[in-house]
């Protein structure tokens, strides 16, 4: 199983090299032509800064992407595969972890390889010297490394025993998680409504991707409104942690106790 | 191993999906070294029978043992499946296909599964989802064969295959059998099932309705025959004799199906002054069809 689902996600991260090459590409040339480099380099490093979380909270975005392609997994196994996937010398229990393993270290080759794409055009531009490395640094950067674990494992429990279905689930994913950050973060929704809102908002992991930061005169907001963040805000970075970490291990025992009890 | 252990042994399985048994107390044994055929019409719950024994289902009632014990992971390594319905990677090359079996199995060898791929003449290269539905499955052959398995189940393995292929598949079950395996198999092929197995079962709407062997079973019954210059009589004396099976009369024809040497019944009919009398031995298509058939003697028409 661990080649099959190698296979698969050496043929993900592929397309995602691809993509962001060429994003790379655009990015340059479009800038190149507008004379963006010549600004840059005549901005002051006081005026400007590039917070190292910021760059890792991208890459847990483009990781929250590319896992909800790895999240179906268990569901492209159920697409007829089963009597394969359940007739080799494994149990489900092995080939499941199997599978979650070969994925997450695809979530983590994504983060490198966004974080690479991140480098290369610091370097590019030149703005070497606008890179800072907060004081909350290590733990922010721990949550950006947990929270693609966490959306995936959720995604693995709600489509471990689906089959084509899992696909449109995972449409409804997105949804359903951008929508509800938007409602908990919207000053226009009227309590309790809002008070609710932002306790389901607790088990939606791309509520935990926002980030922020006050460098000179630029303010960088990250996946989220700043109201948003207003109300991540109230937990410690090290209490995200621990609920990204719980989601994760509640989305894998999900899925696992599914995938256990599934028939083909 | 004790050799009189079945290689297989199904005890009162019972396979529910809501309120509708797919299979219902099912016993069977298979012998270790047998080629065992299972028959069944669409719907007889031989697929589902399958599933319960490869742990693809989950039994509502009964067990199912293998050499005597109970279904583990690691039986896997001995033991090949062909579903009915081919399930193999399609966004796979053939090549990587076999990559993935010579890593998942100790057992694979690669010179059969070479030799296998030429045989059916599969392209490694090219992607299984641009292969036809019999290459589908020759390639799931491809894979089950090259596993020197102990135990083949293969389910309608001669499905969309071309008739030469149909007996190259017939072959491989002999010869793995020839070799010590066991193999299980259906197909609605009844010919193919009539020349390999030794043993048959005979499925209908999720009962056993038939169990032994092909040859006894084909000894025990006889068909007498008669046409008529009109239409058939109904001779109702007949079906109360004990060793009277079926009686289907369509036209001017009239079958009788007999237990024993069916000379008795064949004098009895002779004195309704048929055109023509004759005892005839069963294959395994009449055994079948005869097994599965309703009580309404219509339906067996031909």
């Amino acid at each position: 199983m661990r080649y099959a689902q190698t296979l698969r996600v050496v043929n993900c991260l592929k397309w995602l090299v691809i993509v962001l090459a060429a994003l790379y590409v655009f990015i340059v040339s479009v800038s190149a032509a507008n004379g963006v480099f010549a600004q840059l380099h005549s901005i002051k490093s006081s005026d400007f800064d590039i917070p190292v979380p910021a760059l890792f909270a991208l890459a847990a975005f483009v990781a929250c992407v590319i896992g909800s392609r790895f999240g179906r997994s268990l569901s492209e196994e159920n697409e007829d595969h089963l009597p394969v996937a359940w007739t080799l010398p494994s149990s489900r229990t092995r080939t499941l972890l199997t599978i979650m393993s070969v994925d997450g270290l695809g979530i983590l080759a994504t983060i490198a390889i966004y974080l690479a794409l991140s480098a290369l055009l610091i370097v590019t531009f030149g703005v070497t010297k606008y890179v800072v490395l907060p004081a909350d640094t290590p733990i922010e950067l721990a949550r950006y490394i947990i929270e693609p674990f966490a959306f995936y494992a959720l995604l693995m429990a709600l489509t471990a025993s689906t089959g084509r279905a899992g696909r449109g689930l995972v449409g409804w994913y997105w949804v359903g998680g951008v929508f509800l950050g938007l409602l908990a973060a919207s000053p226009f929704i009227p309590n309790p409504w809002h008070a609710i809102f932002n306790v389901i908002d607790f088990i939606n992991p791309l509520a935990y991707g926002s980030y922020s930061s006050n460098g000179g005169h630029v303010s960088v907001v990250v996946n989220g409104s700043t109201q948003a963040l207003t109300y991540v805000g109230t937990l410690t970075p090290a209490m995200d942690v621990v609920a990204l970490l719980t989601l994760f291990a509640v989305g894998m025992t999900l899925a696992l106790i599914q995938w256990r009890r599934l028939e083909a | 191993m004790d050799q009189s252990t079945p290689a297989i042994s199904i005890d009162r399985l019972t396979k529910r999906y809501g309120q509708t048994a797919a299979v219902s107390g099912l016993t069977l044994a298979i012998p270790q070294g047998s080629i065992f055929g299972l028959l069944g019409t669409n719907g007889a719950g031989k697929t589902t029978t399958f599933k319960c024994m490869l742990g693809l289902a989950r039994p509502t009632e009964g067990r199912i043992l293998f050499e005597g014990k109970p279904l583990e992971p690691v039986l896997f390594e001995r033991l090949a499946y062909v579903p009915e319905r081919c399930a193999l990677y399609e966004w796979m090359t053939g090549a990587q296909l076999l990559e993935m079996q010579r890593r998942s199995f100790a057992r694979y060898d690669e010179k059969r599964a070479n030799e296998l791929m030429d045989l059916f003449a599969l392209d490694r290269k090219k992607k299984l989802g641009k292969y036809s539905k019999g290459q589908q499955t020759a390639m799931a052959l491809v894979l089950a064969f090259s596993i020197h398995p102990d135990l083949l189940v293969l389910d309608e393995p001669a499905a969309g295959l071309d008739p030469v292929h149909q007996r190259h598949v017939l072959d491989l079950i002999i010869g793995e059998s020839a070799g010590g395996a066991t193999v299980v198999f259906s197909s609605h092929q009844i010919g193919q099932v009539e020349r390999a197995a030794e043993r048959v079962a005979i499925m209908h709407r999720g009962t056993l309705r038939l169990a032994g062997e092909v040859e006894q079973l084909k000894a025990d019954v006889k068909v007498v025959e008669a046409t008529f210059d009109d239409e058939a009589p109904s001779l109702n004396g007949l079906a109360g004799d004990p060793s009277v099976g079926q009686i289907q009369r369509s036209g001017r024809l009239l079958r009788v199906y007999v237990r024993g040497n069916g000379d008795e019944i064949a004098r009895k009919i002779t004195e309704h002054r048929p055109r023509s009398v004759r005892v005839l031995d069963q294959n395994l298509e009449d055994i079948f069809l005869t097994t599965v058939a309703t009580s309404t003697p219509d339906v067996m028409e031909r």
